[in-house]
């Protein structure tokens, strides 16, 4: 065509720098190898949905390539990998014909293998089911991926300010069914 | 309301993210930790979240990382070629509209007079633009119709020149 140049070749290797992408394959390689497991278990444990974690990782990874602009440095890559994450996930339950997370069953959040866990590990699933998907989401940015309040806030799109209270009750609600649940367990052995 | 904090909250953070918890934990900072609820509690989610991640991590499939990149690539080209598309896809419509335009005025004139098509085709025919001999004469005798003939001529020569090249580019 007459415009090719104006539509970007399949490059691998280092060609696809030149081409205007902020990352090349084999950096990509790396970035991918060392970010999409802890991605991947921050949507299937916010959705409870490994099906569906999936195929948002997959969405979060294309989109994040997409970018023209890409901040430097791993730490604001991850961190912006996890905003994309998180606005694709709202979309989707956003979505009028999708289901809620809210109506997701228990049994997606309970804990596979549990013999070598202890009791708070293992009751971590059904407490998880009892929260709201926001919720969920803040607890697991801030004490799965260690994030401090203005990451979660960048990530999330909500105030700094906000975070800092809608964290201390989710905080304050887990620790409370954790507890809950662990000692309605220690009944039951 | 208030938001609870303590102070050495953070010394037990520190701990946890290390991976020193509770190994290389003083027993003094350890007997606080006893006492002190909201440490309690952030021993509690902190070891709680962190072996949910070990066992995420551990159920995932992954991908091949250069069939992610291949597939960003082409989706990369597929949104560069619709965008270069869309004036063309504009265009198109634009010419389409006029097109239809133009039918519509030709069929009302048509109702107007009674849909005497033969008869306007060969009135059409008859007239002096299609007859370069009487054009010329006509041209040459009033200066205004050089630029009514020719910037149509040439505007048509354009737009058929440009469908031209368009068209063998594209093969």
């Amino acid at each position: 065509m007459i415009w090719d140049y104006a539509i970007p070749r399949v490059e691998t290797g280092v060609a696809a720098q030149d081409a205007g992408h902020p990352m090349d394959s084999e950096a990509f390689a790396g970035f991918y190898e060392r970010s999409a497991r802890s991605l991947w278990a921050y949507l299937a444990r916010v959705s409870g949905n490994p099906a569906l974690a999936d195929d948002l990782m997959q969405e979060a990874y294309l989109r994040f390539l997409g970018a023209s602009h890409l901040a430097d440095g791993e730490v604001a890559c991850r961190r912006y990998l996890f905003r994309i994450a998180t606005n694709l996930m709202r979309d989707h339950w956003r979505r009028p014909r999708t289901s809620s997370i809210d109506e997701l069953p228990e049994t997606l959040f309970a804990a596979g293998d549990v013999s070598a866990a202890s009791d708070a590990q293992v009751m971590l699933g059904p407490a998880l089911a009892q929260m709201r998907p926001r919720e969920r989401q803040l607890l697991w940015l801030a004490y799965a991926e260690n994030y401090t309040h203005a990451e979660i806030a960048e990530i999330t799109g909500l105030k700094s300010a906000s975070i800092r209270l809608l964290l201390f009750r989710a905080r304050r609600k887990v620790a409370r069914l954790l507890r809950k649940e662990t000692s309605a367990e220690r009944i039951r052995a | 309301m208030t938001l609870g904090q303590c102070a050495r909250e953070k010394e037990v953070i520190d701990l946890l993210h290390g991976g020193r918890w509770p190994a290389a934990c003083e027993p003094e900072l350890r007997e606080h930790v006893a006492g002190c609820s909201l440490c309690v509690q952030t021993v509690l989610l902190k070891s709680a979240f962190a072996a949910a991640l070990v066992k995420a991590k551990g159920e995932v499939r992954l991908e091949a990382p250069g069939v992610v990149w291949w597939r960003a690539q082409l989706r990369r080209r597929s949104e560069a070629v619709e965008r270069v598309n869309r004036p063309i896809v504009r265009a198109q419509r634009f010419a389409l509209l006029i097109n239809l335009l133009a039918a519509v005025a030709l069929l009302a004139s048509q109702w107007r007079h009674g849909f005497r098509l033969a008869a306007w085709l060969s009135g059409v025919a008859e007239a002096p633009v299609f007859h370069p001999g009487v054009l010329w004469t006509t041209a040459a005798q009033q200066p205004g119709w050089n630029l009514m003939v020719l910037v149509p001529c040439v505007a048509a020569a354009v737009v058929l020149g440009g469908i031209t090249v368009y068209l063998a580019t594209e093969r």
